[in-house]
Formats: structure tokens, sequence, C-alpha cells
């Protein structure tokens, strides 16, 4: 894999929502990457590790998680190509929660001193990954308010809504539907409900004609009456640097 | 062991055809009770009145459980 491959869905991504000029982009993609190949469920950082290189999702996704009590586990985000789940672990540096593949994925792992010097010497690289963990805030605002107030369906209806809009923007989207290798119960621990509940609600939005689930790929049926089931405004995906 | 949870409610009838792992009958008995109650939210708020979970192992059914919503007007 080149080095414009690597930082290409990165730079691709960073681009839609902020001012990067030709030199930060040169400095990116000569970043030290070193790429790696993982199965799904693979542990990239876990609780209390002190990672020493913030991992770039490359190919496949990246989960976030907790074990919460006696062992549910809550998952916190999913991340696709062009992020950086853990840019965090540059200023905090014990890990506070688990961060692991999601199907086979390529990652890269950029060591954190290199990274800090870009971010020195580079305002418009440290206003850019800045800008990237404010509206990873946002996400997680909107995570809260759709697990703790939504009723299932929405939450599930939302949650799709989330994955299809960010995977249009780095072009991951074929027409209304995305391929996306979660199993039903990984989608019950992000939205926090049951396997069974989710079941249910699969084939609600089934029988409604609002969504479709079959083995990895997700589709779209109705977009308007899914958004409106969703209660759906992707204001808080700042994807629009103008606004 | 594994377990399959089935449910029938005012509105739909899923039959749960891959199951869960779970590592005991306890176990699954408390994800039938979590399931069936918060199914029961979204079936009462659509003006539903019943689900019912029936929980299966391999070979046979194992028990059914059904929550029941009664409203009552007051003057």
């Amino acid at each position: 894999m080149t080095k414009a491959e690597i930082t290409a869905p990165f730079l691709k991504r960073l681009k839609v929502s902020t001012e990067i000029d030709e030199e930060d982009e040169r400095a990116i993609r000569n970043l030290p990457i070193a790429t790696r190949q993982m199965a799904n469920g693979e542990a990239i950082a876990s609780i209390g590790d002190r990672p020493s290189a913030c991992c770039l999702v490359i190919e496949g996704f990246v989960l976030r998680s907790k074990i919460v009590g006696v062992g549910q586990r809550q998952i916190m985000a999913f991340h696709q190509p062009g992020d950086i789940p853990d840019l965090q672990s540059l200023f905090l540096h014990v890990m506070d929660h688990d961060v692991s593949a999601l199907g086979n994925s390529v990652l890269g792992f950029i060591p954190h001193a290199p990274l800090r010097e870009l971010i020195k010497h580079r305002p418009n690289i440290a206003q850019a990954l800045w800008r990237d963990t404010l509206t990873d805030a946002a996400i997680f605002r909107e995570w809260i308010c759709n697990v703790g107030q939504r009723d299932a369906t929405s939450r599930v209806a939302h949650l799709v809504l989330e994955l299809f809009t960010r995977l249009k923007t780095i072009g991951r989207t074929e027409g209304l539907s995305f391929s996306f290798p979660a199993t039903q119960a990984l989608f019950a621990d992000a939205v926090g409900t049951s396997v069974v509940h989710m079941n249910r609600v699969v084939q609600e939005l089934r029988n409604q004609g609002l969504l479709e689930f079959d083995r990895g790929r997700i589709s779209i049926l109705d977009e308007t009456r899914l958004r409106k089931a969703a209660d759906f405004d992707a204001l808080y995906l700042h994807l629009d640097p103008s606004l | 062991m594994r377990y399959y949870f089935d449910i029938e409610d005012d509105f739909l009838a899923v039959s749960d055809s891959e199951g869960t792992e779970y590592a005991s009958l306890e176990v699954a008995t408390r994800e039938a009770i979590v399931a069936a109650t918060s199914i029961a939210r979204d079936v009462f708020t659509s003006k539903g009145s019943q689900v019912t979970v029936t929980v299966r192992n391999e070979d046979r059914p194992l028990f059914e459980m059904t929550v029941r919503m009664a409203r009552r007007q007051l003057g």
C-alpha cells in the first residue's frame, strides 16, 4: 500500500470539513504509518493501556466500547476509513475504554511523537484534528440522546442514518445501501437493547418498508420515512465547514 | 446452551432462527425479562396491549413469559 493510498480516506474526510493546504497534505502523507491487518473483534487498545501510537482506520471498521457492570457491553462509537478513533491517547495517556476491529480491517499506526511534531508545526492540521475530536464529542452527545430518549425502532433507524451519512462523505455507499459487517447482537449493544428486542426492531423496520438488513449489507428502502422515524437531523455531524 | 426467543405481540410475530448462547437457564430467563419488558414499552406506546416471549432450546420449548397492559378509566 502506498502512502497516498493509506492517507487517502483521512485526507478526503478532513477536506470535507476543514481548510488544509497542499503542504499540510504532503506533511500528512509523509507521516510514518505502520499498517496492520486485524481480524474481527481483535483488540486495538484496551482499558488501562498506554498507547504510543494512534490508529488510523484505512479499510473496514473500528468500534469503541466499554464493559459495564457484570458484563454488558455498551458500544459508544463506530469508526470508518479515515477516522482516528483513539486520537485522544495523544493527550489522555491511559485508555478509559476499549477500541477493537469490526470485521476484517486494515489499520495504520501513527506514533505519537511525529504526530505531536506535526501539530506543533502545522496549525491547519492542529485545528483540523481539534475539530475532529469536537465532532466526535458532538456524535457522543447525540448517541446519549439516542440511547436515553428514543424508542428502540427510532434508535436503530437513527444509527443507520448516521452510518449512511458519514460513509457517503467518503464515497462508501452504493445508492441507498452500504456494507457494514455488524451482527444484530452488535447493533443491540450500540443502541442499548437486548438482542431479542433488536430482532423485533429489524422485523418491524422491514415490515414498514424502511430498512433491510441482509448479511453485512444495510439498505435504506424509504429515506424520507426513515428520517422521520429516526428523528434524524445531520447537523450534529458538522459536515459543512461553511455553517 | 443456545436459547431461542420467539416474540408475539399485537403487531408482529418474530421467530428467532439464530438463537443466542447463554451460560445458564437463569441468564436466559433474565434476558427474556429484559426483552419482554422493553418490547412491551414499544408495543404499549403503539396502543397494543400484550407481548409474549417464548423461550426454546434446540430440542423443545422451555417457557413463555407474557407482559400485559391493563388500563382502567377512573372518573
